[in-house]
């Protein structure tokens, strides 16, 4: 049983590709996706390999190593790690946007998600319930990113995503606003070292959130990853090889995830380590620290930024 | 058996069983990607990427100013959607399908690319696993 639990927000500060394998779709090597909502996710087993191998990287003590995330298969001293790291889900989503550059979409159903998520492992959050949406409909807590414009002698306040436009509901939610503030300040490191290199993002978090209903949210989720041909280029003439074309997809820069970070006490056996030292060992090695998850690492894919929101 | 009592016997089926909307996408990328060469099929495994980096509209224009191979595919795409949408069994042309896409609502217009996905997915596995030369 686990007994310290902690939320693990990962904010991608490159494309991402967590890959799902070869596919028979539209692109030949899709992100992983959930199967019911589609949205994109990690797996858990990917979030605790890149967990496993940041800790390997910047920690010297390697039968530490062992007994935090378990022994490699093939060993003597079989045991059970003290780190569970769960799948991670969407937050919110960057589109692109006539005004203000992008948005960090979301949607009703990925908030009361990672509200559910964050009350189940202890982390209270008192985001105030968001007004219903219909299709077509947005809310914003930023007046910036609207655009007014007349029909029928009536004036109306759209927001504009890619090619798309949104009838504004609330142009400053305020149980919105509430939900963007608490992101600012907790899903989103303070600081780097001395650098405050996130101020940025998290004013922008906090100010161009938007929610779109479920199923105008789940068109981009699934139609505004970044999707890049690669082809093989022949050494000898410098042009591409016939044969060589394949359509990779990456989860965008600015995307936020959540997943739940669950500890025990140590089982190795020896020395067992306290679940409150174990959370501290992870915690002291990642949170607000650079991870590297996914494939195509050598081509700068999959750089997250991570935080842990203790219960 | 000739392609042409093929596609005679499908239609027929189809009359008398209900398809699920898949095997009527399948069954559509099937029949057409029958004719296709090896340009169109390297035209159909791009362009599922190309409208989602560019946009439907935009590929549809890109198609009919290319012409060949890629209006060709773009006709047997504009004729799904059509008879999807609009339950007429035709390509509508392209001045018409570009004026209803304008005209178009935002759901629409998204869910007419949503179908183009749909069935490119199997256009362009089609047209590769029947095109094997």
């Amino acid at each position: 049983m686990f007994q310290k639990h902690a939320a693990l927000f990962l904010y991608a500060v490159s494309p991402v590709h967590m890959g799902a394998g070869q596919a028979i779709g539209v692109i030949d090597n899709p992100i992983q996706r959930e199967r019911h909502t589609n949205h994109p996710c990690f797996a858990g087993s990917g979030i605790k390999g890149a967990l496993r191998h940041g800790f390997a990287a910047l920690s010297d003590d390697k039968s530490l190593l062992d007994r935090l995330f378990g022994p490699e298969a093939g060993k003597s001293d079989l045991h059970a790690g003290a780190v569970s790291v769960g799948d991670a889900q969407l937050v919110a989503f960057p589109v692109r946007s006539l005004k203000g550059g992008y948005v960090y979409a979301t949607c009703p159903t990925a908030l009361e998600r990672a509200r559910r998520l964050l009350s189940l492992i202890g982390v209270q959050v008192t985001w105030p319930p968001l007004p219903d949406l219909n299709e077509g409909e947005c809310l914003l807590a930023n007046p910036a990113l609207t655009t007014k414009r007349t029909e029928n002698g009536k004036q109306a306040s759209v927001l504009h995503l890619e090619a798309f436009e949104y009838v504004v509901k609330e142009e400053k939610c305020e149980a919105l606003e509430s939900i963007g503030n608490w992101l600012k300040d907790n899903a989103l490191p303070q600081q780097n070292g001395k650098d405050e290199a996130f101020e940025y993002f998290r004013s922008k978090i906090a100010s161009d959130l938007v929610v779109l209903s479920d199923t105008d949210f789940a068109y981009f989720s699934e139609h505004a990853t970044l999707v890049e041909p690669h082809v093989r280029i022949n050494d000898a003439t410098g042009t591409a090889d016939d044969g060589g074309l394949f359509y990779t997809e990456n989860l965008p820069p600015e995307s936020l995830l959540v997943a739940p970070l669950l500890v025990s006490r140590t089982r190795s056996g020896k020395d067992d380590i306290a679940p409150e030292a174990v959370m501290g060992h992870i915690k002291g090695v990642i949170d607000g620290k650079l991870l590297q998850i996914g494939g195509d690492a050598t081509t700068g894919r999959g750089l997250v930024v991570a935080k842990v929101v203790e219960g | 058996m000739s392609a042409h009592t093929h596609t005679h016997t499908q239609t027929h089926q189809n009359q008398h069983t209900r398809l699920t909307l898949e095997q009527q996408r399948a069954q559509d990328a099937w029949n057409k990607s029958a004719r296709y060469t090896d340009k169109h099929r390297n035209f159909a495994k791009s362009m599922p990427a190309l409208i989602m980096n560019s946009g439907l509209m935009q590929v549809l224009a890109f198609c009919h100013e290319k012409g060949g191979e890629h209006e060709e595919i773009a006709q047997d795409l504009r004729h799904w959607l059509n008879r999807r949408f609009n339950g007429v069994d035709k390509d509508p042309g392209f001045e018409v399908f570009m004026e209803m896409l304008l005209l178009a609502g935002p759901r629409q217009y998204q869910m007419a690319t949503t179908e183009a996905f749909a069935w490119l997915k199997w256009l362009r596995q089609m047209a590769s696993a029947r095109n094997t030369r």
